[in-house]
């Protein structure tokens, strides 16, 4: 192998070959394989459970809103145009089509899909530690960007795991496998294409530096590659996923534009000057990705000292990923949960080489990390209130002094300890101390999202219009519905402003929902959304009633720091965009609402 | 710039991801169909995307569009397994000099072709509007079949593959349609350049066989087809400029300009003298460049004159209609490809079909198929020529195998129902629905093309065409063959004169037809119509001279290497067909010319005008490509010039402008003489200049037979009559474009023109882009509207309205049954006081906008009021008002 070889292999083998010594030498005394195997599939449950709290009331995007409705369309075998995430809209559709029109429902198959993350470990455990296979299925499944994107309609969850499960069986020797998985990446939406873009610059940068060392790493993919050996078993495998998703299972023949309607969005969205500033995509990651982010360069930097090719290779893999998640930003957010998979496996590796540490004298190594955890804990409610004061009040100088005698208080422990005892154990105990804070903070931010009220984080990870007044629609209209002045499988929806489409979801219930440009002569829906502009004439029967359409943060004028803060505190400033829905007068009785 | 690059990359990439299948499937050509991978992949493509779209498997959108070229993508990668990328491979590396020039002459036809677009860009007149209206119509249109711009609530009802092709680059390449338009033609352009390109390559590489190497020459030599095919044009231009310069002009007694010359010519427009003498023809209240594609006329058997359209590819590119001519002109050449590769050998394979098996291998059957229905659902006028031309190679390559006898006549039968019935169900969604406007054969009684009419139509093309077969047939004794060519000739006159006046005769006699068919042909009441006719025939027999002496001299030409074949079966130059199949081209382009000399297809118009249009059209490229072959030959064949006869037409150039520059200016009264007969003549330097390239011609001509290099002095004279040919580019291309623009006035956008003079109907029309799809109304003209500025709102924005241009809807649609009571209902929405009653016809016709601009307020006596009262305004402003409405249920 040359010198300087862009080892990716050595990623995925090198690093499994050591792994699996390791493995081999660790499972002696460590857990067996058949316990890892149910912890990880515990792990998954967990993240899908997880995933499934309050997954019903989470609110809506726009483009969500309208992915969603488009999927209903084809659950009732109405024209739906072509789908920019094919596998959404097939898997949707069916489900919709079985169950009911529901937003648990529509939400179900982005959630199921990156709780399936969690297990992808499993299939590589016979070539990692069982440390990193748990570590790497807890963190996959509780990651907060993987977490939130995945239960987002029309991310880029499906793409990643269709890639990491077509990885997986790709080294498992599953030709049906890779076939089907590659064909779920494909119909993902347009990030595929914006990775296979990126990547292949990335690869042709790497032909130019070093021809020969990629064309070795091209021959030893081939020699493993399974296609080779059954090619008519992976054609099969993703020419059926590629014709069944597409067209929902045979609900919407013409569905099969899908395929191509990833690229068509990548195309027409991914070379957009985007609404969204490029720092935006950074600073939402790494408020997001502290504790990864962070053991991550830490491990880039061994990797980088002491010539570790394997970790060299996911370093770079990340640069790539994350320069793609800023140059398609206007893709939206949901690029950057490709980054997430090397950088925690770079990060975890970090991990194992702290707990592999073993201090000669290991009680100063614990009583430091005690110390050092409580100076992390103040320092962690210091840092909040930091950066809530922040900028230039009194109390943000206050607790920037507060906060910097907390880090030097930190200083100075690991400098005694060091100076008194060893500065092996000194730092093992601070690391170890600030790493557990850094988890503990980041996977809060897991939990933090799946509190039902919580607007925030779909607010921070959509940079459409986020719905709001979502619920208090639906209470007036179920209150109709309750008094029995008009039930909802019957009524219409007239739907009068193109902006506003994207509400059509949520009167799913009802049985006909269109959107004319004009109200239609002579007809009287139920119900009217229209923009606050349009009015009705006095001599229609019609009640209004103003409403928050949506909500959408400023990109543009938001301050890095209050992202940075929103990320924790749960507030946000938002520009609103008003609506007004119409009731007819017939509606209301004496008890009205 | 950007919308041509993006066309341009395109273009160039759908080449390459279908060049193996091109690359396999042309196996036995030189060139490997190299220049034909992007008309072979956009039909591959086209034919895809509309089958899935059809079928309602895709959706007329970019994504359809793309799933279907990753299915091409798929066809080639699979074409690549087994070893054959390193063959491909190999094939580029040692064929780069070919790749180098076609992608040369690619970039240099679609750049030139842009330019003159971008100089003349606006999408008005003739029938633009019409073919632009297709276009956006398709663009807008959910599924296939696409909606009839022009008649809301049905499908359109015409050969439409063509711009369903436009309207997949205009999308794909994302530009506007309107752009798109002027690109198209350019890039057709272009793509025609390539095949003609390819096809005289292949051709003259192939007659090189015996040759391990390609010469060099061959490369520059094959330039001459698409300079023939798609530059050189008839000799009106030539005889444009003569009459503009006041020659065969004189003064009578009375002081009038009169001319027996330019009396019996009978040109239009060219029968009465110039305004002013010039070099360079002016119509004052007509347009100069369009008198090429009417040089034919015809007429009744009592006299009166009648329209006929004799189009040529330069003035049809010139025109730039996106007519289905046009469109299909590219897969015309692919078919041309396709047989010669058949003719070559290309075809060879089994393939069992049920119980047969045939002897041709399936992907090339399948091709064929694919193009041959393509065209005919592109311009069904071209399909059964190449059929029978792709029949003919095929049979060719039989007899060569087995020899002749009866069963290869069978075989041509055979293969002509093989191809053509598969060819049609290929495109089965549309031929379903597709009401053809042929109304049957009728005999061309009165119709004929007068001799001179012919010549001035095809001259360029019939000197090489004459100049070769006469070198053939003297330098090859041992092939003539010249009494049965005679006979056949004669029997083939025989039996289309015999076929027609019978005909004729027939219905003459049915009393059904009789009134019918002699009203078509203006006959005169008392006279018999059929003696008459022939008569009038026999007083200008110069077409028939003409045809029967090249049928003549081709089928010697033919049938003496069949002969010489027979006698000795092992020569060399029997293995190479490569002028045989140049002989196919000819032959078939001489039984188009000849065909409308006895029937015609009736249709709308009744006479020839349509046949002649596209019959003589296909004879223009078959010729053009065979004309090109011989000239070659001719030069190759010549000999090498000595030194002193290289420079004297030079020096004979010098001499003969001094000497008629010294002549016309001395006062001798011969010269005076001369110059009275030459008309206003002599009176400018350029004069000289340009009789001196004339004498030029004339005395290298002269030299060449004193040389006794009588093939080069054939060839002197074929190059004379091209550049004749040569003088309508030049002098129509300036009048079209107005002289040469300065860069900023260069725009490829057509609808550029619009928004300067009706800016707010342009924006109505951008608001109606946007709008939902629904149904629009706009003004109908009282007279039908045709080539007008009506309906250019539904042109333009792609929604369907009710009732666009009257007559062309009648003529896709043979009646006006669809039409009903549209156009009497539009001027009663417009006029009526009577909400209610404009409700109705509102609800009648699912309108969901009623535009109001200048030509709906010019057109009824409007009452606006109905509509300020009753619908929403949606869009305003000052000239144009769009009023959206909702049909209740």
């Amino acid at each position: 192998m040359c010198s300087t070889h862009l080892a990716l292999e050595s990623t995925l083998m090198q690093q499994v070959n050591k792994m699996t010594e390791a493995t081999t030498n660790a499972n002696k005394k460590s857990l067996s394989a058949n316990q890892v195997q149910i912890i990880v599939i515990v792990v998954f449950l967990f993240g899908l459970c997880l995933r499934l709290i309050g997954l019903g009331a989470l609110s809506f995007s726009v483009e969500e809103s309208q992915t969603a409705w488009q999927a209903l369309q084809v659950a009732r075998d109405l024209p739906a145009e072509t789908a920019s995430n094919a596998v959404y809209q097939g898997l949707t559709a069916v489900t919709l089509a079985v169950m009911q029109a529901n937003t648990f429902w529509a939400r179900f198959w982005p959630a199921l899909a990156g709780a399936s993350l969690a297990l992808v470990p499993l299939f590589w455990r016979r070539r990692m530690t069982p440390f990193l296979t748990i570590g790497l299925a807890l963190v996959l499944a509780l990651d907060p960007v993987l977490f939130i994107l995945s239960r987002q309609i029309g991310s880029a969850i499906f793409v990643l795991a269709g890639l990491a499960w077509a990885l997986t069986f790709f080294f498992a020797g599953k030709p049906v496998g890779v076939g089907v998985a590659t064909a779920v990446a494909l119909l993902g939406g347009s990030w595929i294409w914006a990775i296979m873009f990126i990547v292949l610059i990335a690869l042709g940068l790497a032909y130019l530096i070093n021809k020969v060392a990629l064309k070795q790493f091209a021959e030893s993919l081939l020699n493993v590659c399974p296609i080779r050996r059954s090619p008519v078993k992976f054609v099969l495998g993703f020419v059926i996923t590629l014709l069944a998703l597409a067209t929902s299972f045979g609900l919407d023949p013409s569905g099969l534009s899908g395929i191509a309607g990833g690229l068509v969005a990548f195309t027409h969205q991914g070379f957009a000057t985007s609404l969204v500033p490029a720092w935006v995509q950074l600073y939402r990651w790494a408020a997001y990705s502290i504790c990864p982010l962070i053991l991550a360069l830490a491990a880039a930097v061994h990797a980088w000292r002491e010539y570790a090719k394997g970790k060299q290779a996911l370093s770079i893999l990340i640069v790539v990923f994350l320069i793609g998640a800023v140059l398609f930003a206007n893709l939206g957010p949901s690029g950057l949960v490709f980054v997430q998979i090397p950088l925690w496996i770079l990060a975890l590796s970090e991990v194992e080489r702290l707990v592999k540490i073993k201090p000669e004298q290991p009680w100063v190594s614990r009583l430091v990390f005690i110390f050092s955890l409580v100076m992390c804990v103040y320092l962690a409610i210091s840092w909040k209130s930091f950066l809530s004061a922040f900028p230039g009040t009194l109390a943000f100088s206050q607790q920037g002094l507060a906060f910097g005698l907390g880090l030097v208080l930190l200083g100075l422990i690991y400098l005694f300890s060091g100076l008194g005892w060893s500065f092996q154990a000194a730092g093992k105990g601070v690391a170890s101390a600030i790493t557990l804070v850094l988890l503990v903070s980041t996977l809060s931010l897991t939990f933090s999202s799946t509190v039902i009220k919580a607007k925030n984080a779909a607010l921070i990870w959509s940079d459409t219009p986020v719905l709001d007044s979502t619920d208090e629609i639906a209470k007036v209209l179920h209150e109709f519905e309750r008094l029995n002045t008009f039930e909802a499988e019957t009524a219409s929806v007239a739907i009068l402003d193109p902006n506003l489409a994207g509400y059509a979801w949520f009167f799913n219930q009802f049985g006909q929902v269109r959107m004319p440009l004009v109200l239609p002569e002579g007809e009287s829906p139920e119900v009217i959304l229209s923009h606050p502009d349009w009015q009705l004439s006095p001599d229609q029967p019609y009640r209004g009633m103003d409403f928050i359409a949506s909500r959408q943060i400023n990109w543009a004028t938001l301050p890095p720091i209050d992202l940075v803060n929103s990320a924790f505190n749960q507030t946000f400033t938002t520009e609103p965009a008003m609506a007004i829905l119409w009731i007819r007068q017939d509606l209301f009785t004496g008890a009205n609402p | 710039m950007t919308s041509f690059i993006n066309w341009y990359v395109f273009i160039l990439i759908l080449g390459l991801i279908n060049l193996p299948l091109t690359w396999r499937l042309f196996k036995s050509l030189p060139s490997r169909g190299y220049a034909l991978s992007r008309p072979l992949g956009l039909l591959l493509w086209g034919y895809l995307f509309w089958l899935l779209t059809s079928l309602q498997l895709l959706h007329n959108d970019l994504a359809g569009q793309l799933v279907a070229l990753g299915l091409v993508l798929v066809l080639n990668l699979l074409i690549l397994r087994g070893g054959r990328a390193q063959e491909l491979w190999a094939w580029i590396k040692a064929n780069q000099r070919l790749i180098l020039t076609t992608e040369t002459l690619f970039l240099v036809a679609f750049g030139l072709w842009a330019l003159v677009r971008a100089a003349n860009p606006a999408i008005i007149g003739t029938e633009k509007p019409m073919e632009m209206a297709f276009i956006n119509a398709i663009l807008r249109s959910p599924t296939f079949p696409p909606n009839d711009p022009w008649l809301s609530g049905y499908a359109i009802s015409y050969y439409y593959f063509g711009y369903v092709l436009a309207a997949m680059l205009i999308r794909v390449s994302g530009v506007d349609a309107a752009i798109g338009y002027n690109l198209m033609s350019a890039l057709w352009f272009a793509l025609m350049a390539l095949g003609a390109y390819g096809i005289l390559f292949d051709l003259l590489a192939e007659s090189q066989h015996r040759k391990t190497r390609i010469p060099g020459w061959v490369y520059t030599a094959s330039l001459l087809a698409p300079f023939m095919l798609l530059i050189v044009s008839n000799w009106h231009g030539f005889l444009d400029i003569m009459h503009a310069r006041g020659l065969f002009w004189s003064q009578d007694a009375a002081g009038q300009s009169v001319s027996s010359f330019w009396q019996w010519i009978n040109l239009k427009e060219l029968t009465t003298p110039p305004p002013s003498y010039s070099w360079f023809p002016l119509r004052i209240g007509g347009v100069q460049w369009w008198g090429a594609s009417r040089v034919l006329q015809d007429f009744t058997l009592s006299g009166a004159p009648l329209e006929v359209i004799d189009e040529f590819p330069f003035f049809t590119y010139l025109l730039s209609d996106l007519h289905p001519h046009l469109l299909a002109m590219p897969f015309v050449l692919l078919a041309i490809s396709q047989a010669l590769n058949a003719i070559r050998g290309g075809w060879e394979g089994e393939t069992r079909i049920l119980r047969w098996t045939v002897p041709w291998a399936l992907p090339e059957l399948v091709l064929a198929v694919l193009t041959l229905g393509g065209l005919a659902f592109m311009n069904t006028w071209d399909f059964p020529f190449y059929l029978l031309l792709i029949a003919a190679a095929l049979v060719y390559r039989q007899y060569r195998r087995y020899g002749w006898s009866g069963r290869r006549v069978g075989e041509f039968f055979m293969l002509c129902f093989g191809l053509g019935i598969p060819a049609i169900l290929l495109y089965f969604p549309f031929f379903v629905s597709f009401s053809s406007q042929a109304g049957g054969i009728l005999p061309s009684l009165a119709f004929f093309t007068q001799g001179h009419y012919f010549w001035i139509m095809f001259g360029p093309l019939l000197l090489p065409l004459f100049a070769g077969l006469l070198a053939h047939f003297f330098a090859r004794p041992q092939e003539r063959a010249v009494k049965p060519a005679f006979f056949m000739t004669l029997g083939l006159f025989l039996f289309l004169f015999v076929f027609s006046w019978g005909l004729a005769f027939v219905g003459t006699k049915l009393p059904n037809l009789n009134e019918l068919f002699l009203g078509l042909q203006g006959a005169t009441p008392g006279i018999n119509p059929l003696w008459q006719a022939f008569v009038n025939r026999l007083k200008a027999p110069g077409t028939w001279i003409t045809l029967f002496l090249l049928c003549f001299l081709a089928l010697n030409a033919l049938l003496g290497k069949h002969q010489a074949r027979a006698e000795q079966p092992e020569s060399a130059d029997g293995d190479n067909p490569t002028y045989t199949f140049v002989l196919f081209m000819l032959i078939l382009g001489l039984l188009l010319t000849l065909a409308p000399e006895f029937v015609y297809l009736r249709d709308n118009f009744g006479t020839r005008m349509n046949t002649i249009f596209k019959f003589y059209f296909q004879a223009w490229i078959l010729w053009s490509l065979a004309g090109s072959y011989m000239l070659i030959q001719l030069l190759r064949s010549s000999g090498k010039a000595k030194l002193l006869e290289k420079l004297f037409p030079g020096i004979m150039l010098l001499l003969g402008v001094i000497a008629i520059y010294l002549g016309l200016y001395r006062d001798d009264p011969t010269f005076q003489r001369i110059n009275q007969n030459l008309g206003a003549l002599g009176t400018s330097p350029l004069d000289y200049i340009v009789l001196g390239i004339f004498a030029l011609g004339i005395i290298w001509f002269i030299l060449e037979l004193v040389s006794r290099r009588w093939k080069m002095a054939l060839a002197v004279m074929c190059i004379c009559g091209i550049v004749m040919g040569l003088v309508y580019p030049v002098v129509a291309l300036w009048n079209k474009t107005g002289g040469i623009p300065s860069a900023d006035q260069l725009t490829l956008d057509g609808t550029q023109y619009y928004k300067l003079v009706w800016p707010d109907q342009m924006q109505a029309v951008e608001w109606l882009k946007q709008a939902p799809l629904g149904v629009m109304v706009e003004a109908v003209a009282d007279t039908g509207g045709s080539y007008t500025t009506y309906a250019s709102v539904s042109t333009f924005s792609g929604m369907p309205t009710v009732l666009g241009w009257i007559g062309h809807e009648a003529q896709w649609r043979g009646g006006y049954l669809e039409m009903g009571s549209r156009q009497n209902d539009i001027r009663t929405l417009y006029r009526t006081h009577d909400w209610q009653e404009a409700k109705e016809i509102l609800d009648k016709y699912q309108i969901s906008y009623v535009y109001v601009g200048d030509l709906e307020l010019r057109t009824y006596p409007m009452d606006e009021s109905k509509f300020q009262e009753h619908l929403q305004l949606v869009f305003d402003s000052p000239s144009a008002r769009i009023y959206a409405y909702a049909a209740g249920q």
